[in-house]
């Protein structure tokens, strides 16, 4: 079980809220562009919020080539002193859930049980879970899906 | 700066320069941002002799200091110009998710002057901007032009638009943002058409910093928590302002018949849960609203937005139409060609009664004929009128000069104020939206002033803000007893919430759950400027009477506050208004005598401007002779 944050895109109405909450939270300014959550529009006109859902496989932690990505108690974080902002990690994620802002690697490393973005949510397209691997492995399947795999 | 960026960007195509300048902080704290900053920026930049359609106007995209930020229905863009189709400010406001990106782009505004020789476009990504060459995408509708610059520029740019009835300067043309957030009203599509300025594409990655970041969360906390609570949320949240259809055709309020009536017998054919429920494929909210009153719906291969209210009306009840697939359609079509659907429903509408009585025939329509109803001939007008084609080019004017151009008597049936179309408010059933139609600034307009109180008797609210004294009438729709009082208010309150930028139906003015305490601590906590509530009322006061003024340069007075005659001599026929008319003169004394203006001609008297600080306004005006 490792905790995590699940998005159900089919209840996200695109509003960057989430994006909002999150990068007040962590970057003291509201920027999307700074946020550890990204949203994007699906095909289908509902909303597709894209973030790290702390997969088994973390392929971002075998692309690093420095070590700066770390999975502790199941959640994959960045040592922001090892990074050297080469990308691998972003090229890796199979929906771009780790991106190079700043000279660093950010991505979700869940910032308490009750995140700012699942609280701010007005449909509850994010929830956060103390998920077992199917789950978030599952939910990672969705997001490849819907995002054509390219994030 | 907290709050604001503290950039200008200003674009002058004539010369291909834009550059970023520092915004004073005076104009800020004066005017706020948005709404205020447009109309301060419109009266220094333009005067009576500017043409509208000349390299000389300006075209003005605002944000404001809570833009940007997390504040429930921050996302709004506030754009202004002066009005080719009243020839007196135009202003007009979005949704959508443009605005928030100007901020991020580096600036608390755009302000565009002079004139392209050639089409071009403006890109603007992190604190530089560049004018670029639009050659291809000229001709585009909006739905192309914002697909050709998203392939171009990245999923993530926000795209403002004309589409080809701005390029061919149709009187009520549109600027389109995000294909189906439009900022409509006021012809100033045909103003960014006239400077060959096709699209502006908007790209940031900067941010908002708020002052006091705890007062903000304190403070969105429990707005959340209040409008998760308001009754009025959950119906809103699903179907948004098509939501009014069925009340307001029990009412009487729903145009019919050009406005013969306020309702229309199949108006269940064309009711908002008929529209939405029946088409909806997604949920979808504007930039930063929690209350998310859009929708998506899909028809065929195409999705796309909701038709609004209004939209609803002017393709619906207003032309004898029942028929909500043709509805969705002719939203999607007004979009892509960059209309008013307000303006364009309302100058087809007129053309139809003024066939049915004759006063229109064949020799001016070139052999068609306009039978109410008729779903085909409208798409051909609809269309005729973007490309100016045939009959289309006289409906292009928008209602008041295309009956001039006519003349024969039509000008009766032509339902404008100042020329500007009239909303989907039957004034004879809420006298206050009769008195908003005739002394809104930009012309014949429910969303000067906002007021919706008395819409369905908010009595909670009234004896809140206004006091026990003014019930029952305040909140009785058919009286005209003290509605001048209260829409000189709501406007106040429509206008600041306007300069912040903030969605006035998200919370302010409908549902009533903010007033003037919370907008004048949220701009504190956002900018770190400390506002009183009475600052607050005063600087909106300014906003109002700069608007004002700029309307009385230009020869407005009393006389213009008015209404065309069916509103006020005759009585509503039939439905839930049967019988009513708009008592106009009495809600106009009470409203001036509210705003301080002079009552018999409706000017701004000197003490008046120099109380709100606008010494160089009265003098503006004394030379012209234009002070009570």
């Amino acid at each position: 079980m490792v905790l995590s944050v699940i998005p159900e895109p089919s209840r996200c109405v695109f509003c960057f809220e989430c994006t909002l909450a999150c990068s007040s939270s962590l970057e003291g300014e509201f920027s999307p562009a700074k946020a550890r959550i990204r949203v994007l529009e699906s095909r289908e006109g509902h909303g597709l919020p894209i973030v790290c859902v702390q997969c088994p496989e973390h392929p971002c932690v075998d692309a690093c080539p420095t070590g700066a990505l770390q999975v502790e108690v199941g959640i994959v974080k960045v040592d922001e002193g090892s990074c050297i902002a080469c990308g691998a990690c972003t090229s890796a994620c199979p929906i771009g859930a780790v991106r190079v802002i700043g000279g660093r690697a950010v991505k979700c490393q869940v910032c308490s049980e009750e995140p700012p973005c699942v609280k701010i949510c007005p449909t509850g397209a994010l929830k956060v879970v103390d998920a077992p691997d199917e789950e978030r492995e599952k939910a990672l399947g969705l997001l490849v899906e819907l995002t054509g795999g390219g994030g | 700066m907290y709050g604001y960026t503290g950039k200008i960007l200003w674009v002058d195509l004539t010369r291909g320069k834009a550059e970023g300048k520092d915004l004073n902080p005076g104009l800020a704290r004066n005017y706020l941002g948005g709404m205020g900053l447009c109309m301060r920026l419109l009266y220094d930049l333009t005067d009576v002799d500017t043409d509208p359609l000349g390299p000389e106007n300006v075209l003005i995209f605002a944000a404001g200091p809570v833009t940007g930020t997390s504040w429930p229905g921050s996302g709004r863009l506030q754009v202004a110009a002066k009005s080719p189709l009243t020839g007196l400010a135009g202003y007009s406001n979005s949704g959508g998710h443009f605005s928030p990106h100007i901020k991020y782009a580096g600036f608390d505004a755009i302000v565009v002057v002079g004139r392209s020789e050639k089409p071009v476009y403006l890109f603007v990504e992190d604190g530089r901007a560049e004018i670029r060459d639009a050659s291809d995408l000229w001709g585009l509708d909006t739905w192309e032009t914002e697909d050709v610059l998203r392939e171009r520029h990245g999923e993530d740019v926000r795209v403002a638009a004309i589409g080809q009835a701005g390029e061919n300067l149709v009187k009520f043309a549109a600027i389109v943002t995000g294909k189906g957030r439009v900022a409509a009203r006021a012809g100033i599509g045909a103003v960014m058409g006239s400077k060959k300025l096709k699209a502006v594409a908007l790209r940031g990655e900067g941010g908002v910093k708020v002052a006091d970041p705890r007062g903000f969360e304190e403070m969105l906390e429990e707005a959340m928590r209040k409008i998760d609570g308001s009754p009025f949320s959950e119906t809103y949240r699903d179907l948004g302002t098509p939501l009014l259809v069925l009340p307001m055709n029990v009412i009487g309020r729903f145009p019919t018949k050009n406005h013969y009536m306020g309702s229309f017998e199949r108006a269940e054919e064309i009711s908002g849960e008929k529209i939405v429920w029946g088409y909806r494929v997604a949920k979808r909210a504007c930039f930063s609203c929690r209350f998310h009153c859009k929708n998506i719906l899909k028809l065929g291969d195409t999705i796309g937005d909701h038709p609004e209210y209004e939209t609803i009306c002017s393709f619906g009840s207003n032309i004898l139409i029942d028929d909500p697939e043709f509805i969705i359609r002719m939203n999607w079509l007004s979009n892509r060609l960059g209309m008013d659907t307000i303006s364009l429903g309302g100058t087809i509408a007129w053309a139809m009664e003024c066939y049915e009585r004759g006063l229109l025939t064949r020799e001016d329509t070139g052999g068609l004929e306009l039978k109410w109803g008729d779903r085909d001939l409208v798409e051909r007008l609809v269309r005729m009128t973007a490309f100016r084609e045939g009959f289309g080019d006289v409906l292009a004017e928008g209602v008041r000069r295309a009956s001039q151009i006519i003349g024969r008597g039509t000008e009766r049936y032509a339902m404008h104020v100042k020329g500007l179309e009239i909303p989907a408010q039957d004034g004879r059933a809420q006298k206050s939206m009769g008195l908003a139609h005739a002394t809104a600034a930009r012309g014949a307009d429910h969303l000067t002033h906002s007021t919706f109180l008395d819409e369905v008797g908010f009595e909670e609210a009234i004896r809140e803000r206004y006091g026990e004294q003014y019930l029952p009438e305040m909140a009785d729709r058919f009286s005209p007893k003290y509605k001048g009082i209260m829409a000189k208010d709501c406007e106040d309150l429509t206008a600041a919430v306007s300069s912040m930028v903030i969605c006035v139906t998200a919370g302010w003015l409908f549902p009533p759950l903010f007033y003037w305490e919370d907008l004048a601590r949220l701009y504190t906590v956002v900018t770190g400027i400390e506002v009183s509530v009475s600052e607050m009322k005063r600087t909106a006061e300014r906003i109002v009477n700069i608007r004002r003024a700029y309307l009385i340069k230009h020869g407005v007075t009393r006389a213009s506050d008015s209404l065309p005659e069916r509103f006020t001599k005759e009585p509503a026929p039939a439905g839930g208004c049967k019988g009513q008319i708009v008592e106009l003169d009495q809600m106009l004394d009470e409203y001036y005598e509210a705003r301080g203006w002079n009552v018999e001609t409706g000017l701004i008297p000197r003490g008046k401007l120099i109380e709100l600080g606008l010494e160089d306004v009265a003098d503006d005006l004394a030379r012209l002779g234009r002070l009570p």
